[in-house]
């Protein structure tokens, strides 16, 4: 209940008649006083997140040699090394989101027939896995699969040859990423996937219908718009992820990122950072832009339910 | 029923044992690793040793990076719990207006990558207060804004499956204050929220690394910026070093985080899912 209403209520035998703008600011005043605890959190986000991102459009926009305009962006986008790394990002974004879809996809479905249970165990695995990554998890696939990995020996004993590429190239990148972005896709998917009823497939089983017709006719056609709406929350955090791929992306060989190259300017540069700022408002652009398309593909999705 | 949507079939047996492979096999590795003696050209070590574990988990450098994250996540986790309780309380129960703001703040972390950030904290301190930069209060201010999001979605949460609202109203009639009841009558009905967020604060705080790269680097060398160095540099030793504190660091927070799931209500049990619970489409507002 609003503190206007209450004021009236109280005053509910005299006849109604219109606030006098006395109590229209006393009202006022006193809604702000309620919002007033809120308002260390609001200007602390403002201060931590939104200027920073302000910061960053302004120094992409200023020019060097004074006044403001695209040029840093044409600059980046004409130069071979910078558009490698915007190819090499949106590569692996869109490998490792693909994979995420089609590993990630039946890997929820099975984890939600587990039951309470087997969840239990689970979900708190995935949980950690997601915040994983970074030079642990970069060392123990070294061990695995790096030159003198374990499992490199054992192919190399059975079929002679090392069939792996390095950490850092395309495929390495990838298989290390989905140590993160496999579970991230599971834990966003369990409420949504969840929302296919057991009723739906007894009653088709009742109408005598396939498995293979009740997938095609009714469990994707549900799922379908969370698929693709968690396929591009994997792809946006693809793009933007950092400490996996600034451990093994080192060598001239890796394949080459925007964030590793936004984190070695902000290292190194002492001037010369409107390409660090220009690429990381490419990436603000884009994660607003695949926010905007999640929302609307999840509201389609949840119109169908 | 069959097995379409009760119990597990045979295929998905098999890919829920090779995803468990998967997670399970760089975990095997670092242990064996941690454990091993001599481990060249073999496929697995040749000589078993408790010398890395007995030398990380006394090394000073260890010992001091485990204390700087931890004062880091305590810093962080105060801040934090300072910031949101109040303004989820107010967003609830006070001031509805509140709220479209501060989910607007907390889409940001998850939207934009925590490097994106860190840039922009590094832009705008160099504008306007370049003597912040690299201080340890510039750090704990920008991991504290880029976790604040995870308690507030987890109090809020709570706030409102226990009728937050109607308690304080109903405290009211019976008389009782605006503090007293916050503190009496609402912070215990939402104490499971807040515990479960604030441990997910901590251990993104503990593991952050965007961020703490960034705006610190060597200034500040936490447990994952330790374990960063262990992995460049080539000293002997290190490796060992670095698979027995990582093998640690995961059973630590898989335990941490059997916890989050044991204390959250079964409704709400994942960092991720709650956060976009958020997304209006299915809170049906």
């Amino acid at each position: 209940m609003s503190p206007t209403r209450s004021g009236n209520a109280d005053s509910g035998r005299a006849p109604a008649r219109p606030l006098s703008a006395q109590s229209l600011r006393a009202g006022r005043r006193s809604r702000v006083v309620a919002a007033l605890p809120a308002s260390p959190l609001i200007l602390f986000g403002i201060a931590c997140l939104v200027l920073p991102l302000l910061a960053l459009v302004k120094s992409s926009l200023e020019l060097r040699a004074g006044g403001i305009g695209f040029d840093n962006f044409v600059a980046v986008l004409s130069s071979s090394v910078d558009r490698q790394a915007i190819l090499g990002s949106l590569q692996f974004a869109a490998i490792q989101a693909l994979l995420c879809a089609v590993i990630g996809t039946p890997l929820a479905l099975a984890m939600l027939r587990l039951g309470q249970r087997g969840r239990r165990w689970w979900l708190p695995l995935m949980n950690v896995a997601t915040s994983f990554g970074g030079p642990g998890l970069a060392f123990a696939f070294l061990l695995l699969i790096g030159t003198s990995g374990a499992i490199t020996m054992l192919w190399t004993q059975l079929f002679g040859g090392n069939p792996f590429p390095s950490l850092g190239s395309m495929f390495g990148l990838n298989l290390l990423s989905l140590y993160i972005h496999l579970p991230m896709y599971v834990i966003l998917s369990l409420p949504s996937f969840g929302m296919l009823r057991p009723e739906w497939w007894e009653a088709a089983q009742v109408s005598r219908s396939s498995r293979f017709r009740y997938w095609r006719r009714v469990g994707f056609p549900v799922i379908a718009p969370f698929i693709a709406a968690h396929t591009l929350q994997i792809f946006t955090w693809s793009m933007g992820s950092y400490a996996l791929p600034y451990v093994v992306t080192d060598s001239p060989q890796s394949v080459p990122l925007i964030t590793v190259e936004i984190g070695r300017d902000l290292q190194s540069a002492v001037f010369g950072l409107e390409r660090a700022a220009t690429f990381a408002v490419l990436l603000m652009v884009l994660a607003i832009g695949t926010m905007w398309l999640y929302r609307t593909i999840q509201e389609q999705g949840a119109k169908i339910l | 029923m069959s097995s379409a949507m009760t119990g597990t079939g045979k295929s998905q047996r098999i890919l829920l044992g090779a995803v468990a492979v998967f997670f399970g096999l760089p975990l095997v590795v670092l242990l064996l690793f941690s454990l091993a003696d001599g481990w060249v050209g073999t496929i697995l070590p040749t000589e078993y040793t408790l010398a890395r574990w007995n030398t990380s988990l006394s090394s000073e450098e260890v010992l001091a990076a485990a204390g700087r994250s931890l004062l880091l996540t305590v810093c962080v986790v105060f801040i934090d719990l300072v910031l949101v309780i109040p303004a989820a309380y107010v967003a609830v129960v006070t001031a509805a207006r509140v709220r479209p703001i501060i989910h607007a703040l907390a889409v940001v972390p998850f939207a934009l990558p925590w490097l994106v950030i860190a840039a922009g904290m590094q832009f705008t301190t160099a504008e306007i207060a370049p003597s912040l930069f690299g201080s340890f209060g510039l750090l704990t201010a920008t991991i504290a804004a880029a976790t604040f999001p995870y308690l507030y979605w987890a109090v809020e949460n709570a706030l409102l499956t226990n009728r937050a609202q109607e308690l304080s109203e109903a405290a009211a009639v019976s008389g009782a204050g605006g503090l007293h009841t916050i503190i009496r009558v609402i912070i215990p009905s939402i104490r499971t929220g807040i515990m479960s967020g604030t441990l997910l604060v901590a251990a993104s705080a503990f593991g952050e690394f965007a961020i703490t790269m960034t705006l610190a680097g060597a200034a500040y060398e936490t447990l994952p910026l330790w374990a960063l160095r262990m992995f460049s540099g080539r000293n002997p030793g290190a490796g060992g070093e670095l698979a027995a504190i990582t093998f640690t660091t995961f059973i630590a927070m898989f335990v941490l985080s059997l916890l989050i799931t044991r204390i959250d209500t079964p409704r709400s049990n994942t960092k991720a899912a709650r956060a976009f619970a958020l997304v209006p489409a299915t809170k049906g507002k």
